[in-house]
């Protein structure tokens, strides 16, 4: 009797505790990924949290707002948590990149953007019924090399080929999953030949900041950073294309799409407003001058006339 | 190939320079421990003269453990004149490491009985030796559970060390975890089993170290403060286990 | 962009706190409305973890063998990395406030439960048996004479949990809820230490004035006992 009055208490307070917890739940999710089919024109709209990512996925909510579409957006995701959303149907949308997509499917990356794009489209659509719509091929937010510009004036250097002769006696910095992926900082090495004299690892923007310092010479970077301007960087050409593509397109789930098909038009004219430069700049304001997003958005999709 | 082996082999890969992150890694958690201790002990018997202060201090210290330790090395990393070096790491994680010692080092001097401290000044003790013969021998196990809380959340956070580009096991992690493969994996544990190994060493060596110290008289008795004080000042959950 | 002087630093810092946009309460990113969105979260773990944490404590004082399985269990949950947590939520519990409250309220288990339990056990039997001559029930005991006993030790176990629950809801944004972490997130991609700075301080500030509200409320209650846990 006494042990059943004990144990009853903390029944009560564990299934209020439960009930509270489905309570708190619901209320923040009224626009969820299986809502789609019954509400009219409403979405839930993912987005990791790197600059372009953050910058594409305001671009996306503000044309489908324009279009009359309610955006649930879901922010600060990540590689980790963001496919496996779209995958569970968590996420109706967000803008992918297609070296990014390959490697959640376990395939290979491919250099050419063209060709990127049409393997990792295909194989979503075929794996996980989901539809890769015009990728952006002039923005490559890939892996580049950088120095520093007074040192690419003073050496000639313009392109990574440049650099091979003297590479024994430079140290590199570098951003941890550069090392870690297979066909990005090693590929590069092995398709240039390049053998650099010391290799450190560091976060990506503190990568610029040890180049500064004295304490690295060239760094692997993002191709869109705002650093490699701000800093006074020199992206060097990748004249031998060892570097994967990462070109965005918004990835939309199938059924999605079939309820919503007016989201292609919508959002394709994107694909070739967007460019490397062009993105370069908007994350300068983003993440420089720390403009929000959705303003620096806003404004160029203004001054694209798409908005 | 197993994991186990998997494992085996990379640390034994000249071109993974296992002696060489040990060496990083060591350096940096050492050096941090250390000045925790250098620091906080005197700081906590200063604090621990004047109600205000120590009260001031304990706050402080318990907010301070509300910064996400990675806010931490942002900061250490940002503070210009310090620069992308081991000094940096060390001063970020001393700054982690002094709470725990002060917190205890107050609170066990706050414990003890104030009529012993009564007799050594009724003996003509000064404030030194009533500190050195009276109170600190009587504190010292409890100030010992504040390093052992130290040493296990320093050690569980140099791993961090790597986004410095200071290497150490970090390095192992981060980049393993960036790979889905079964080396990816190897690579992971490589270095994160002797993260979790200091730890425990660190752990379960202080805890001897702490029963040694504690006066034979003493040790049937139990210390409830002390307990509760090292214990809130617990690492953030699951840092040992991976850095990112 | 990392500053190269201390002078540097404290620029970009006054520059930060000028920005208009931070400031408008209109924005859901606004630093106003960041700060309620963490104290609602914070606020919701705390009161489901002691609405967990209390009966567990109970139970353990009343079956004292119960203590180092719950202990052992509370420790390893505390042990698994919030990352990997989440991944392992996200297709379960999605990207809802619930899956940024679950880790909060597993990681406080160990704290509360140590203290909720070290709380009860310091009351005086001696009292209890007081009750139980008096013809107290078991609830009436509890509700009556220990609660009210072990109140001040509880609230400093609750206290202790406050703040590492303001710190560790920093976390939360990893699951797209937004609170006071997003500011960290986004000072490091890219660096921008300015902004690390001023959130650094605003947590440790949250976190110190809950600290001493709960100190007011724990003296508060132990007015008139002697103090059982020392500051």
């Amino acid at each position: 009797m006494r042990v059943s009055r004990m144990f009853a208490l903390p029944m009560t307070a564990l299934i209020g505790a439960v009930l509270l917890l489905s309570a708190c739940g619901s209320t923040s999710s009224n626009a969820g990924g299986g809502s789609t089919t019954t509400t009219p024109k409403a979405v839930t709209l993912g987005s990791k949290k790197d600059g372009d990512s953050v910058l594409e996925s305001q671009m996306y909510k503000l044309l489908l707002e324009k279009a009359g579409y309610t955006v649930t957006l879901k922010s600060g995701l990540d590689n980790k948590t963001a496919s496996p959303a779209i995958f569970s149907g968590q996420l109706d949308l967000y803008p992918e990149f297609t070296g990014t997509g390959l490697g959640n499917l376990g395939l290979p990356s491919v250099a050419d953007p063209q060709k990127a794009y049409s393997t990792v489209a295909a194989a979503y659509e075929s794996q996980k019924q989901i539809t890769w719509l015009d990728a952006a091929l002039n923005l490559n937010d890939s892996y580049g090399v950088c120095v520093p510009n007074a040192v690419a004036q003073a050496k000639n250097w313009t392109k990574i080929s440049d650099i091979v002769a003297t590479a024994g006696t430079l140290r590199l910095a570098t951003p941890p999953d550069a090392v870690s992926q297979p066909d990005v900082l090693p590929n590069m090495l092995k398709v240039y030949g390049i053998t650099f004299k010391k290799t450190t690892q560091i976060d990506s923007t503190l990568a610029y900041t040890s180049v500064t310092q004295g304490q690295a010479d060239v760094l692997i970077c993002y191709t869109t950073d705002a650093n490699i301007v701000t800093q006074n960087f020199t992206l060097l050409t990748d004249d031998k294309v060892a570097f994967p593509a990462y070109n965005p397109a918004p990835i939309v789930r199938d059924q999605v799409l079939t309820a919503h098909p007016d989201i292609k038009t919508i959002l394709n004219p994107l694909a070739t407003k967007l460019t490397t430069s062009e993105i370069t700049k908007l994350i300068k304001l983003y993440a420089i001058d720390k403009t929000p997003a959705d303003v620096v958005a806003k404004q160029w999709l203004k001054d694209q006339g798409l908005l | 190939m197993n994991l186990v082996s998997l494992i085996w082999a990379y640390v034994h890969d000249p071109a993974n320079d296992f002696g060489g992150h040990t060496h990083d890694f060591l350096l940096v958690a050492l050096w941090s421990i250390a000045m925790s201790i250098i620091i906080g002990v005197p700081l906590g018997i200063i604090a621990a003269q004047n109600r205000v202060v120590a009260f001031l201090a304990t706050s402080l210290s318990g907010a301070g453990r509300a910064i996400p330790t990675i806010a931490f090395f942002g900061l250490a990393a940002a503070l210009p004149i310090l620069g992308l070096n081991d000094r940096s790491a060390i001063i970020a994680l001393t700054l982690l490491g002094i709470p725990p010692i002060l917190l205890n080092t107050i609170a066990g001097l706050q414990g003890v009985d104030n009529t012993l401290v009564d007799a050594a000044r009724g003996m003509g003790m000064t404030f030194t030796q009533r500190m050195v013969r009276v109170q600190l021998p009587l504190v010292l196990p409890v100030i010992a559970a504040g390093v052992r809380t130290t040493a296990v959340q320093v050690i569980a956070t140099t791993p961090l060390i790597t986004f410095l580009g200071l290497g150490g096991y970090g390095e192992y992690i981060v980049g393993g975890i960036g790979r889905s493969t079964d080396a990816g994996t190897a690579q992971v544990l490589a270095g994160a089993i002797p993260v979790l190994a200091l730890a425990l060493l660190a752990e379960y060596g202080l805890a001897a170290v702490q029963r040694a110290l504690t006066p034979v008289g003493l040790r049937k008795q139990t210390i409830p403060v002390a307990e509760i004080v090292a214990d809130s000042a617990s690492a953030e959950p699951g840092k040992g286990v991976m850095a990112a | 962009m990392p500053p190269k002087t201390l002078q540097e630093l404290l620029s970009q810092i006054n520059t930060y706190l000028h920005n208009k946009y931070i400031w408008d309460a209109s924005r859901d990113d606004s630093i106003p409305r960041l700060f309620v969105a963490h104290m609602t979260l914070v606020g919701w773990s705390l009161l489901i973890s002691v609405l967990i944490a209390f009966p567990i404590s109970l139970l353990i004082v009343r079956f004292t063998n119960l203590y180092l399985p719950a202990i052992s269990v509370a420790g390893l949950l505390y042990t698994v990395p919030s990352l990997v947590m989440f991944s392992l939520l996200v297709p379960i519990t999605g990207l809802t406030e619930t899956t940024a409250i679950i880790p909060l309220v597993l990681y406080a288990q160990i704290v509360l439960i140590r203290n909720f339990v070290a709380a009860i056990r310091a009351v005086d039997p001696v009292l209890q048996d007081v009750g139980r001559g008096l013809g107290m029930s078991e609830t009436q005991l509890l509700v009556r004479v220990t609660l009210p006993l072990a109140l001040p030790v509880i609230i400093a176990g609750l206290r202790v949990a406050t703040v590492a629950t303001i710190g560790l809801a920093t976390i939360a944004p990893i699951v797209s809820y937004n609170d006071l972490g997003s500011l960290i997130f986004n000072g490091f991609q890219p660096f921008y230490p300015a902004q690390l700075v001023v959130v650094a301080v605003l947590i440790t500030l949250i976190a110190l004035i809950a600290d001493v509200l709960l100190l007011g409320v724990q003296r508060l209650l132990s007015r008139g006992r002697a103090l059982v846990v020392a500051q």
